[in-house]
């Protein structure tokens, strides 16, 4: 076996050129795939974290609420909350519960009628502060102090021209349909990152209560654990739970988009590593497969020693994974440095097009990748994979040249 | 390892022919070959190009089945072994010595010889020991750590007998030997294994139209169109001084 290792090692070494050739193709596979891996975690992982945090780990509405929520049914509110509230707090693992109502309304500056559309959402402060981080987020001004005041998304305020101090007029509905106008003072102008979230104008829970006509209560209560990981236990709990038998009670990732988003990312990222490495493979598989029709001669030599097929076997994937091994590591360490000094230092900036993103979709402009050192063991590892894979082929030709082709080679 | 015992038969050829498809049409390299071969022989196939001496050797060599008759070796029939079995009768008890040496160009001459050694399923015990006194025998104590392309083809050619004889085979195939050497190079080579021969009792049988070969061979087996038209056995000529390698 020591010969055997010896001799890929130096047959790796024969064709310096074809060698290099390949474990370049390595290299940039295992680039790739270091590169993708940390970028897909990045913006996936953040656009995850960001959407169930403004969506609610664990959300409790009616049955009927979460049937039509696409079209904001205040009808189908909880119109006592302090009840289902107590209870989510009591619950292991939950470390805050929040009501929160939301509408469309158009939005203008002084009395006219707005053209514009926007979103408004009314929760307590707590909420903002914990869910969005809002106060960090507003580059103009301060965070709304009463119901008098409110904070609106940089995108919504400069449709409508808004500044600092001006009177917005949001018109809305009740829970009953009637038409239902307010006007608050501009405390502050928000930026979240985010074109849809951009969109938003956040006032206190008290004035959507107003607004919407649900005095004590809310159409949605958001559920918090102290990670992301902890709504999978919540969620179980509260459903189980006799007091909340008649709401619907889902996790983040069990409501739309995301419960068909999540599986579909999955195997979205398996789909793209399966493609580089199979189209890495491919130029591993050709070079090798040049590497066996030039020593046909030698291998029926060894054949007609008594070499045997799995060991001919051995004796080229060893080989390939001689020269994979090299181009492995040198493309796990430049994938890594790009994936975490270009992709996550500097980050990606996608432009506009992330504007277009439906409201609660909330994707950041600049996509910021999130490596980690486990990606290099992963990603050389898919390395040594593709030198299998490519070189699996041609070395199961070898093994199969019968060894009196030594004898009439080369006469 | 058991030796053979000299004059004992070796391997036997009963009524072989064999067929090669060529495209549509069936090439005929042996027509019904029925020879013996008996322990401790040093015997020559002669013939033109296309005789089927090398397909004789082949058919010995455990290399290829024949399309009829029966091919013995130490009385086993070798058609009725499977694939791997082929195999290590050929790692054991076959040495090759090819026209184009055939030595692993990476390897070093000790490596060449070692991994024939390892190949045979050899002992570990004594290898290093062994394949040291397989390439001092042929006159390579001072090149054992040189690859194939720092030696000459003399050398190369020594190498490859050393590979050979390292796991003292019942039998050694060299299929034209010399044909890449020199005619000095081609006699110390064919005295080398004269030798090993009259010293070990190694069966040597070669596939040659060299007549420095046939003068050497005490039996001359000639083909023609893939029968046997003559064999003979004769008195070697007085062996020539070996010239160095």
């Amino acid at each position: 076996m020591r010969l055997l290792y010896a001799l890929a090692l130096r047959n790796a070494r024969r064709n310096v050129r074809r060698s290099m050739l390949t474990a370049t193709t390595i290299m940039l596979g295992v680039a790739l795939l270091t590169c993708g891996m940390a970028w897909t975690r990045g913006a996936f992982g953040g656009i995850l974290q960001k959407a169930s945090n403004v969506m609610g780990p664990v959300r409790i509405v009616t049955p009927k609420f979460a049937q039509k929520e696409q079209l904001f049914p205040l009808a189908e509110n909880m119109p006592e909350i302090e009840p289902i509230l107590a209870i989510a707090r009591a619950t292991p693992g939950v470390v805050g519960a929040y009501p929160r109502i939301q509408m469309p309304v158009t939005i203008t500056v002084g009395d006219d009628i707005g053209e514009h559309f926007a979103l408004v959402q009314g929760a307590p402060n707590e909420w903002y502060d914990q869910a969005l981080d809002l106060s960090h987020h507003i580059v103009e001004g301060r965070m709304f102090k009463d119901d008098t005041e409110a904070v609106v998304g940089m995108t919504a305020a400069s449709d409508v021209g808004a500044k600092l101090g001006d009177e917005l007029v949001l018109l809305g509905q009740t829970q009953d349909g009637s038409i239902s106008p307010i006007k608050v003072k501009i405390a502050g102008i928000s930026d979240l990152g985010s074109g849809a979230q951009n969109r938003f104008v956040y006032v206190s829970l008290g004035k959507m209560q107003w607004m919407a006509d649900i005095e004590h209560g809310a159409t949605e209560i958001l559920v918090y654990g102290a990670t992301l990981d902890d709504a999978q236990a919540i969620g179980e709990a509260l459903k189980v739970n006799p007091g909340l038998k008649d709401l619907a009670i889902a996790r983040w990732d069990e409501r739309p988009p995301f419960s068909a988003i999540a599986g579909i990312i999955g195997a979205l990222q398996s789909i793209a590593a399966g493609v580089i490495v199979f189209i890495t493979a491919l130029g591993v598989l050709n070079t090798m497969l040049m590497s066996v029709l030039e020593r046909t001669a030698e291998i029926g030599v060894m054949r007609a020693m008594g070499l045997k097929r799995g060991a001919t076997v051995a004796l080229f994937v060893m080989e390939a994974m001689g020269i994979a091994s090299i181009g492995g590591a040198v493309g796990a360490v430049v994938g890594g440095a790009i994936a975490y000094f270009v992709l996550e230092v500097h980050g990606v900036n996608l432009g506009n097009a992330v504007n277009k993103m439906p409201p609660g979709f909330a994707i950041d402009s600049v996509i910021h990748a999130d490596w980690e050192p486990y990606m290099l063991v992963q990603s050389f590892a898919l390395g040594l994979v593709m030198a299998i894979v490519g070189g699996a082929l041609p070395a199961i030709r070898a093994s199969r040249i019968q060894p009196v082709e030594a004898m009439r080679s080369r006469r | 390892m058991t030796s053979p015992v000299p004059g004992a038969a070796l391997c036997q050829l009963v009524g072989v022919k064999k067929n090669y498809p060529m495209g549509d049409l069936v090439v005929q390299a042996l027509k019904g070959v029925s020879v013996e071969v008996t322990a401790g022989e040093f015997t020559a196939f002669a013939g033109p190009s296309g005789s089927g001496k090398s397909t004789v050797l082949n058919l010995i060599g455990c290399l290829d089945r024949p399309s009829e008759g029966q091919v013995f070796l130490e009385g086993r029939d070798v058609a009725t072994l499977s694939d791997s079995a082929l195999g290590d009768v050929r790692a054991r008890r076959i040495g090759f010595i090819f026209q184009s040496f055939n030595l692993i160009p990476v390897l070093t001459a000790f490596e060449n010889v070692e991994l024939a050694m390892k190949l045979s399923g050899a002992s570990e015990k004594g290898q290093k020991e062994r394949v040291e006194e397989a390439l001092r025998s042929v006159g390579l104590a001072d090149y054992m750590t040189r690859r194939p392309a720092q030696l000459s083809g003399g050398q190369q050619q020594r190498v490859a007998i050393a590979r050979a004889l390292v796991k003292q085979p019942a039998l050694i195939i060299a299929d034209e030997p010399t044909a890449n050497l020199d005619s000095k190079n081609g006699a110390a080579i064919l005295d080398l294994m004269r030798t090993m021969n009259a010293d070990n009792g190694t069966t040597f049988l070669f596939s040659t139209h060299d007549k420095m070969v046939m003068d050497r061979a005490r039996r001359i087996i000639r083909l023609s169109d893939g029968q046997v038209i003559d064999d003979e056995r004769v008195e070697p000529s007085p062996t020539p001084v070996a010239a160095g390698g």
